[in-house]
């Protein structure tokens, strides 16, 4: 089986935008190791594209009205919220391969690297 | 020495342009590191060319956009980049740091300098790719390149702006005739200054070596630049070379400046675009060369440019050298740069073997819009030693079958064997264009049928001297480049004919 094929059998193994178990079980049966190896990669692609996370310094901070806003912002993906504490401050909205910074670690880290680009030299 | 106030206001300015504004960043995940090619998924936004940025600091650049993934090329070793690996968008293109700093210094195609000296002052970020410039920004190319070698000041003049390719086979002297190039700027006094770029592509760090003692014996690497991206570089660095030595001349041609660039040799830049292609699985076309080579080397060509006084009225002259195999120049490579270019200067072996160096093969070679900028002085006699030239040629390959010769033609194939001696010049020694016009018309003008063709050498050498010794005015008068007056001819004939009386041979 093709990467491309691959790839088609993953996407199909969505029923209303949900993943359908009996389908990946039905499918994971009938593959080689090696196909199922690539299958599993493009289910865990597709999962990540349909996934937004949210990142925060302290899950103290999060309250419903939060996840719900970033909710209505992605209407069509599952929200996930996670806790690193080295954020500091701010929050961090992980969505498949666009992160929006808005904490002090991405701030300081940006003055850091400012600060060697233009007096370093 | 900067002031306390100088310092504050420095940082208060940095921090003034600094936004802390929230970031979108977009990342990728490392799917695999092969040849020094990493294929990424993510990275949805990435645009062509641009910059990315590894976990472990090291960059590449974005050759390839696929379906679901990009290719990287790396521009450093990347050797701890590893599967799962983050790797982030910069939203930079490639750029090198061009700056007056750079002159008399050897950099690597990233601006990191290779001559062990200290660190290149942050100048202006240039970049590396660039649409060259379009046609109302342009003039045609009216003033001279002097290569200070008499064959193709005479006969295939180069203009600033112009882009004269050099071919031949290897080891018959493509190189000598840019470095010579180089030397002859630092004896130009009535011309605006050339600052030279030589970029070394895919060349042994001993030849390099050997270029730059040369060029700094001959006091010309103080307006030299030396961009090297040797045999042992990674390929991504050779294909890059060339694009940061023009990027660094097109920052001296904001400033209206003229630049002189050598690229040596685009052959060896083709097999490295070649090798990256071939690695990021492009399809193969003749010669195992992708289909975009000609582009490749087009838009490099093309940044070549005389730009009008609107715009600063700079110059880029592009001296590019492609390497031959067996004199066959219907090969891929050189058919694609003969046509990108204005003319050529071809070097073939059997002149070299003959003992004619430069090696130019005056019918094959030709220059599209050197004439032009050509001086009214070399105008004025290159033409009739063109002709007798041509018709020596044309003769000598009849002679060959017939012993006996009418007079008129005999006098031609003894005039030809001179010409072609006087046009033999020694490596790394250029000569002004009053002592090239001095040679140039003595054999035209027949001064020296009555010198034997073993003496024209040493008749040439002490002529030289002794005009310069003792007829300083004629020097100064042909420097300027006019027209010789009939004045002006006359104390040049008188003067032979004196140097004449004394010379022994």
């Amino acid at each position: 089986m093709t990467k491309k094929e691959l790839k088609l059998l993953a996407h199909n193994s969505y029923t209303k935008g949900f993943l359908d178990a009996k389908k990946v079980k039905r499918i994971a049966k009938l593959l080689r190791v090696i196909e199922l190896r690539q299958y599993i990669k493009e289910l865990k692609k597709f999962e990540q594209g349909k996934t937004v996370r949210i990142v925060v310094p302290n899950m103290e901070m999060v309250n419903q009205t939060m996840v719900n806003k970033v909710r209505a912002k992605y209407p069509n993906k599952r929200v996930i919220v996670d806790e690193d504490p080295e954020l500091i401050l701010g929050v961090k909205i992980i969505d498949n391969d666009l992160i929006y910074e808005l904490n002090l670690k991405n701030s300081l880290e940006n003055i850091n690297k400012y600060m060697i680009e233009q007096y370093d030299n | 020495m900067i002031t306390s106030e100088e310092i504050i206001k420095e940082l208060e300015t940095g921090l003034k342009s600094f936004s802390l504004n929230p970031k979108m960043q977009n990342v990728g995940i490392v799917e695999k590191n092969n040849d020094g090619v990493i294929v990424a998924s993510g990275l949805s936004q990435v645009e062509m060319g641009e910059l990315v940025s590894f976990e472990d600091g090291s960059e590449g650049f974005v050759l390839n956009l696929n379906e679901d993934s990009v290719s990287i090329i790396l521009l450093g070793k990347g050797e701890n980049i590893k599967e799962g690996d983050t790797v982030k968008r910069t939203g930079r293109l490639l750029s090198i740091n061009a700056s007056e700093d750079l002159l008399e210094r050897v950099i690597n195609p990233l601006g990191e300098p290779l001559d062990g000296k200290a660190k290149i002052k942050k100048g202006k970020d240039m970049p590396i790719e660039k649409i060259a410039p379009g046609i109302v920004e342009r003039e045609p190319v009216s003033e001279p390149v002097k290569t200070g070698i008499k064959a193709i000041d005479a006969m295939i003049p180069i203009g600033r702006g112009q882009r004269e390719l050099i071919i031949g086979d290897r080891g018959l002297g493509k190189t000598a005739i840019a470095i010579d190039t180089i030397i002859n700027q630092a004896a130009q006094k009535n011309l605006k200054p050339l600052i030279c770029i030589y970029v070394a592509i895919g060349q042994k760090q001993s030849r390099v070596a050997q270029i730059i003692d040369k060029l700094k014996e001959a006091d010309a690497l103080k307006f030299t630049i030396i961009v090297s991206s040797s045999a042992s570089d990674s390929a991504a660095s050779q294909y890059l070379a060339p694009y940061a030595g023009v990027a660094i001349a097109e920052y001296f041609l904001e400033k209206g400046k003229d630049v002189l660039i050598v690229y040596d040799d685009l052959t060896k830049h083709a097999w490295a675009y070649r090798q990256i292609s071939l690695v990021l699985k492009r399809p193969a076309g003749r010669e195992a060369y992708p289909g975009d080579i000609f582009y490749l080397h087009s838009r490099l060509l093309e940044r070549a440019v005389k730009l009008n006084k609107e715009n600063g009225g700079g110059s880029i002259t592009a001296l590019p050298i492609i390497e031959t195999q067996a004199n066959d120049v219907s090969a891929y490579i050189p058919t694609n740069v003969i046509s990108i270019t204005d003319g050529q200067i071809y070097l073939q072996e059997d002149l070299f073997h003959a003992g004619i160096r430069p090696a130019i093969s005056v019918g094959l070679s030709v220059s599209r819009v050197g004439g032009s900028a050509q001086t009214s002085a070399m105008k004025s006699i290159s033409g009739i030693m063109r002709i007798e030239l041509s018709q020596y040629n044309d003769l000598a390959a009849f002679a060959q079958f017939g012993s006996e010769l009418d007079p008129v033609t005999a006098a031609q194939l003894e005039r030809g064997k001179r010409t072609i001696e006087i046009l033999k010049q020694p490596q790394y020694q250029p000569l002004p264009e009053a002592l090239e016009y001095l040679s140039i018309w003595a054999v035209s003008n027949g001064k020296l049928d009555d010198i034997p063709v073993n003496q024209i050498q040493k008749f040439e050498t002490e002529y030289h001297e002794y005009m310069k010794r003792n007829h300083k005015k004629i020097i100064d008068d042909l420097s300027k480049g006019n027209k010789p007056n009939d004045d002006l001819v006359k104390q040049i004939e008188k003067a032979t004919s004196e140097f004449k009386k004394t010379f022994k041979f």
